[in-house]
């Protein structure tokens, strides 16, 4: 894929359309009858250094205290001397698109997408199905779960593990870096038997429903 | 201990039987033999602690020529050794003495020289002793001793900046160079042994590898472009491999021949397929010459994917393993590539692979910049790594356990990663299992925490680790029928910070090995001289490459505040003065070579017929048995199979057989009864290779269960065993086994088959194997505080300030506990590289270890509850550690 830099104009219809899908995300169910999340809080993009190998980047915070983020929308952060907005996105498939949630294409660069899992009781075996493009790393109720550190293409459900959910409001971080080209992310949440479970919803902020 | 506790025994008789080495010489030192246990030093405590190494008096008398060995067994002592030294210090009870060498000693008295023996075991200070050393001596002796000193030029110090992280009062000056001839008499080698010069500046320049080809001729890496001459893919860097050859046989190189030039960063070579591979930036290079002048001239990129990040953290040590594979050690600056199809990422450990770069496996994590690498005269894997672990055990396959291990550090198992276990979605691990209490296994073990060293200066500069091993770049066994029975199967470990090689006393513990301090084989005065590598070369003599550089330090950068200097970071991670004060033009090649010994016999194996080459596997020198074995095999040739299978199965066992039992799996010709007999064979060493070299297949598995190797009497080969159960495909059968291995006591009461059993019970989910869960309790504050302090493996203290004490490397840790959460504390010490403090951003590799790989899961909890407990932030505020001006002036 051609990479080119954004006419002034077009950056910023490209704004106006990143900010117009952000309005339309509740429109999309947070969770699908797949068990696929659908609504994230987003952080992107972060300019990775230059020289410094993806996995190991992987493998250090991109922003301080990662594996505890509880961020909602309009919080501001500074990374690398660059400010962004965590924003709500939705993943108009079964995998989040970074570049499409921010109408460019960001090589060398990366991000965070945070789902807010409401149970309503306590659930064993949640399996958890996880797919990134490129290295992902996947942070449950502030635990290191799972990463991946090598460049791949985004094979959804490419990795299960399992968790037991919380009664309530159950965190999930997953942070993604893109060397190049897309960059995506997958996340779904069903039963051993791949079946969806009742009552899951995700929610844009750590507030329980009341 | 005062001198009046010493019985001197004076010289009151001639020079009778005064051999020539001792009395015949006119210019010499003064040799004595210290006959007792070597003191244990303390250290990291008190003003002087980063100067003091407190042992012996290497510090103190050896720079003024006054030279002690060190025998802590009377029973490792021969009359013919006894002949070279000039006085015996006893420290050993007179009970400890048998009679035999009681008698010797009584005749070394009568003979002149001085029996000093203690009163109560205790040392007395090094001035009483240097007195009673003087006055016991021959006056012959102490004549030769007064012209050596008058020979030598003294030390000369010359401008230039030197980095002062030992907080001297007086920084040490930047001394000027020594001639090879001068360099050695300032130098220690012990006093039946001599060291003699093959080659220096301007025919070798920064040697930092040696190998020998078939015909005897060494083979030189020379490193002209470490540390900073990383250049891009495609150009010519300014290292080279150099034939040295001694044509006339006098000892001393005498043609030297440039095989490859514009090689980068090049570390080490292997001889294979009838050419070499190098390692250096990037990637292998494998090089051949095809027309026979001695200059390559085929060059060939093999298995790319070998970190550059950090020069003195790249891949090197290349050797070749008993079982056909090439062996190498890196540090951190990784492999991350592509193999086979499949993507591998590892670092700061032992590897293996394939010469045509078809296979690459990373075999033992270590927690450092891994450099030394050695196999034991049995094939077992050892190295050595920076910063306090100059000798370690391989004994767990790190691809296979890597990926079974909790939290960070996941990588080595090929592929990127995955959940971490009690998340993954297999086996009976609960989803909510707390992962801190899987027990982390090591595929490594260390064998000396914290040895010191016995330097022959007091002028050893450290950055950290003060007074330890720090830089044990180099870790071969001696294997030599040119050597004395004492140093035989020991290990030899470079460390060219304190201009040392140290002896590791290797020796077999329980399904392991354990190390004690077998003292120097060499420890020089001369500031300059720098051992990065020895190992046995074909006369049987131990051959040491001398870096020969005064500033050998790489990282890290010191400035004014931490070391009086300021430095910047060059390419490659190593710091540059405005003076830079790092050599390029220096480089010596010595053999020590023990003076009442033969030479091995054989001269050349190049044009040896299979008849030839099969007897030389039983060569008394490993570097001939292990030439034979790669022309064995190098060379594909059926002929010497016959002969081969007739040593396996002669039931006598030895070397010869091992080597024999590889040359036939490296042909292809390793046929099922003469693996069998092997693995009955009644040398333990045999029957170990013979389970190492079985295939995983059908044929393999049933050779196993045809033998008693899982109960093997010796534990080291039973080991080998259980290892070898984890290359099987899961069955039942092997369930089973695995099951009733854990009802032996003997095996679980053995941490290194311990560990086996608890990784088996991993791979064959086997509940209830070994020890795969570990009880932590809540952390104690006060035990943590001691291992932050007093740790030698941790080592917290030695690069940290907390409560006032401690180091200046790392991020003062005052005020811990409230700019930062437990999880963040926790990642930063199992994961250095995770997060870097505020003020260390730029760094781009802590030289921080993980302290999971050091510390047990208790002893981390501890440590944490003791940084739990630093709520007060520095007075000013900073937590990057600042050195006052004022220390300086």
């Amino acid at each position: 894929m051609n990479i080119r830099p954004l006419h002034p104009l077009l950056a910023a219809l490209a704004l106006l359309a990143s900010w117009t899908h952000a309005v339309a995300a509740d429109d999309v169910p947070g969770i699908d009858a797949k068990g696929y999340v659908r609504n994230w809080v987003m952080l992107a993009p972060i300019p990775l250094p230059e020289g410094a190998p993806t996995g190991d980047l992987l493998m250090r915070d991109q922003v301080p205290g990662e594996a505890t983020l509880k961020p909602k929308a309009g919080d501001r952060v500074t990374v690398r001397g660059k400010e962004l907005a965590w924003r709500d996105v939705s993943a108009k498939t079964n995998f989040m698109d970074f570049n499409e949630a921010l109408d460019s294409l960001n090589d060398r660069s990366g991000g965070y997408v945070v789902a807010y899992v409401e149970a309503p009781a306590e659930t064993p075996d949640v399996m958890v199905s996880v797919g990134s493009n490129d290295q992902g790393r996947l942070y449950f109720n502030g635990v290191d779960i799972y990463a991946w550190t090598e460049a791949r293409p985004l094979v959804v459900d490419a990795d299960k593990g399992k968790v037991r959910l919380r009664k309530g409001i159950n965190v999930f971080v997953f942070k993604v870096l893109n060397e190049s080209n897309s960059w995506q992310a997958s996340l779904r949440l069903t039963d051993l038997a791949g079946k969806p479970l009742p009552g899951l919803r995700v929610l844009r902020t750590p507030t329980p429903t009341p | 201990m005062k001198p009046l506790n010493w019985i001197l025994g004076l010289a009151v008789g001639g020079l009778a039987g005064l051999p020539a080495s001792a009395a015949g010489a006119a210019d010499r030192p003064l040799h004595v033999l210290h006959l007792g246990p070597v003191p244990a030093a303390t250290g990291g405590r008190g003003p002087d602690a980063r100067t003091n190494y407190a042992y012996l008096p290497g510090q103190t008398l050896a720079p003024e020529a006054i030279l002690f060995d060190h025998v802590t067994s009377p029973t490792n002592l021969t009359e013919v050794q006894l002949r070279h030294y000039d006085a015996v210090v006893q420290t050993l009870p007179d009970s400890g003495l048998d009679g035999t060498r009681r008698a010797w000693l009584e005749g070394f008295r009568k003979s002149g020289k001085g029996w000093i023996q203690s009163a109560d075991g205790t040392r007395p200070t090094d001035a009483a002793l240097r007195s009673a050393v003087l006055e016991s001596v021959p006056k012959e002796a102490k004549s030769a001793w007064e012209s050596s000193l008058a020979a030598r030029p003294p030390l000369r110090r010359l401008p230039g900046e030197v980095p002062n992280y030992e907080r001297r009062p007086q920084p040490v000056g930047y001394q000027e160079p020594l001639s090879p001839e001068d360099s050695i008499r300032y130098t220690q080698v012990p006093a039946d042994f001599e060291l003699k010069l093959f080659a220096a500046e301007p025919d070798v320049v920064k040697p930092i590898w040696i190998a020998w080809d078939e015909r005897g001729r060494a083979w030189v890496v020379e490193a002209k472009d470490y540390p900073h001459g990383l250049v891009p893919e495609g150009q010519p860097g300014k290292a080279d491999v150099k034939i040295c050859e001694d044509t006339d046989g006098d000892g001393r190189a005498d043609r030297f021949t440039v095989f490859a030039e514009g090689l980068n960063l090049a570390t080490s070579l292997v001889f294979v397929d009838g050419g070499v591979l190098v390692s250096q930036a990037r990637h292998m290079l494998f090089l051949q010459d095809t027309d026979g002048d001695d200059k390559a001239d085929v060059r060939r990129t093999v298995l790319p994917g070998w970190g550059v990040g950090d020069s003195h953290a790249m891949q090197g040590s290349l050797t070749r393993g008993f079982d056909n594979w090439l062996y190498g050690a890196v540090g951190y600056s990784n492999f991350r590539g592509q193999v086979a199809g499949r993507n591998i990422d590892f670092g700061q450990g032992v590897f293996r692979f394939k010469a045509d770069g078809s296979a690459l496996e990373f075999l033992h994590q270590y927690n450092n910049n891994t450099w030394g690498l050695g196999l034991n005269a049995h094939g077992d894997v050892f190295g050595s790594t920076a910063n306090g672990n100059p000798s370690f055990y391989g004994y767990l396959p790190a691809h296979i356990l890597n990926p079974t291990q909790p939290g960070p550090g996941r990588r080595g198992g090929g592929g990127g990663g995955g959940f971490r276990p009690g998340y993954r979605l297999d086996g009976d691990n609960s989803p909510e299992a707390d992962t801190r209490n899987v027990r982390r296994l090591p595929s490594a073990k260390s064998l000396a925490p914290g040895m010191r060293m016995h330097p022959n200066t007091p002028n050893v500069r450290m950055v950290d680790n003060f007074g330890g091993y720090t830089a044990a770049a180099g870790h071969t066994f001696m294997v030599s029928d040119a050597l004395p029975a004492r140093l035989q199967g020991k290990a030899l470990v470079t460390e060219p910070t304190a201009k040392i090689i140290g002896i590791m006393d290797i020796r077999p513990d329980g399904g392991g090995y354990r190390a004690e301090d077998g003292f120097n084989l060499l420890a020089s005065t001369d500031e300059w001289m720098s051992p990065v590598h020895a190992d046995v070369g074909p006369d049987g003599a131990v051959w040491v490459l001398d870096f020969y550089s005064f500033v050998i330090q790489h990282n890290p950068t010191p400035n004014v505040r931490s070391a009086g200097v300021e430095a910047t970071t060059g390419l490659g991670g190593a710091y540059k003065t405005a003076n830079d004060l790092r050599d390029q033009t220096h480089g010596r090649i010595y053999r020590i070579v023990w003076k009442d010994g033969p030479r091995s016999p054989i001269r050349s194996l190049a044009s040896a017929s299979p008849e030839t080459l099969v007897a030389a596997l039983d060569s008394g020198n490993r570097f001939w048995s292990q030439t034979a074995q790669r022309l064995v095999v190098d060379r594909q040739q059926s002929q010497p199979a016959p002969a081969l299978r007739k040593r396996v199965r002669s039931g006598t066992g030895g070397t010869g057989a091992i080597h024999a039992l590889w040359s036939l799996a490296g042909i292809g010709a390793l046929d099922a009864e003469t693996h069998r007999k092997a693995l009955l064979d009644r040398d333990p060493a045999v029957r170990r290779n013979a389970v190492r070299a079985l295939p995983t297949n059908e044929v393999g598995r049933q050779l196993f269960f045809s033998s008693p190797v899982v109960q093997d009497p010796d534990l080291v080969t039973r080991q080998a065993a259980f290892a070898k159960l984890l290359e099987f495909p899961t069955a039942p059968e092997i369930r089973t086994v695995v099951a009733q291995l854990q009802r032996v006591p003997a095996n679980t009461g053995d941490p290194f088959l311990n560990d086996t059993l608890t990784l088996l019970g991993r791979i064959h989910k086997v509940d209830g194997v070994g020890e795969n869960e570990v009880a932590v309790s809540t952390g104690d504050p006060k035990r943590g505080e001691a291992l932050f302090y007093e740790s030698p493996t941790a080592a917290c203290a030695a690069c940290h300030t907390a409560n006032g004490r401690g180091g200046d490397v790392g991020p003062i840790l005052d005020g811990i506990a409230v700019r930062a959460d437990k999880a963040y504390i926790l990642e930063s010490l199992m994961d250095p590289n995770a997060k870097f403090a505020k003020g260390f951003e730029n760094l781009e590799i802590s030289p921080m270890p993980p302290l999971g790989a050091i510390l047990k899961e208790q002893e981390l909890a501890d440590v944490l509850a003791f940084l739990a407990t630093l709520t007060r932030p520095p007075k000013d505020g900073n937590t990057v550690p600042v050195r006052k001006t004022e220390d300086y002036e």
